[in-house]
């Protein structure tokens, strides 16, 4: 919430975003001779970037959608 | 080619171990430049090793020396073709080299949400991926910047990896990609060499 506060995007434009990054991320770029571009991977596997290129192995998660909330009487 | 030139900028910015805001204002350049200037195939490395040098010479304290980047790319290109380059770079962005960048958005998000040290990592990651699709030119620096964030704060491996119990004794590493990365030996290798002590 503090983020779509500060920034003032609203959370469809944010997701739209965050989906073709999760997507990007769990696809690896692929160039038209199929070379495998994973410079970026594979720095991130080093201890000093916290080796997260090995911790994530999956698409990342989207966060789920704030739910709107009812205006009572 | 603009993907497979990236990923070598990116190869080579962490040969010069350069600052993050070097590389996201090098791609800037030349994503800037090659939409004014056609540039042959033969002459893209150039683009792209002269636009890093730019951005050193912007960000970095002891940027690299141009030789340092002719002998990067193999001696492709003369110091000369560096320097001309670089003249028709700055000519042709009529020397507007401040722009917005999606790193400084990152920086300043992950500090409002107080991020980890491997949240950031991850973040950083998310982002830097976003820098070799040329689709994600289409959003605002800190829209992508954002969504980096958002989807590594919510990131279930990470916040996995963060909570999991650290029940070893003071000195002895569990992680033995610790000792990977030092000694070159892989996993196998250690788990044998422990068993035969």
């Amino acid at each position: 919430m503090i983020l779509l506060e500060f920034t003032g995007f609203n959370e469809a434009e944010i997701m739209e975003c965050a989906e073709k990054i999760a997507k990007t991320v769990d696809e690896e770029t692929v160039t038209v001779s199929k070379r495998l571009l994973t410079t970026v991977k594979n720095k991130y596997r080093e201890v000093q970037y916290g080796c997260v290129g090995h911790i994530i192995t999956q698409a990342p998660n989207l966060p789920c959608p704030s739910r709107k909330r009812r205006h009572t009487k | 080619m603009r993907a497979i030139l990236v990923d070598w900028l990116v190869e080579v910015h962490a040969k010069f171990r350069l600052s993050p805001e070097t590389l996201f204002l090098c791609v800037n350049i030349l994503d800037r430049y090659c939409t004014i200037v056609h540039v042959k195939r033969s002459r893209l490395q150039l683009v792209g090793v002269t636009a890093l040098l730019l951005a050193s010479k912007y960000e970095e304290i002891h940027p690299p020396e141009v030789r340092d980047f002719v002998y990067i790319t193999d001696r492709a290109y003369t110091r000369q073709d560096v320097l001309e380059m670089e003249q028709d770079i700055l000519h042709e962005l009529k020397f507007h080299l401040t722009v917005a960048t999606a790193y400084p958005f990152l920086e300043r998000y992950l500090q409002l949400v107080k991020a980890s040290t491997l949240t950031k990592h991850c973040a950083n990651y998310f982002l830097e991926r976003t820098l070799q699709e040329h689709n994600f030119l289409d959003y605002r620096p800190s829209l992508t910047a954002v969504s980096a964030v958002i989807l590594a704060i919510n990131n279930i491996e990470v916040i996995n990896y963060e909570c999991r119990p650290k029940a070893n004794p003071p000195g002895i590493v569990s992680d033995i990609s610790y000792f990977e990365s030092y000694t070159n030996i892989s996993d196998s290798n250690y788990y044998s060499y422990m068993y035969s002590l």
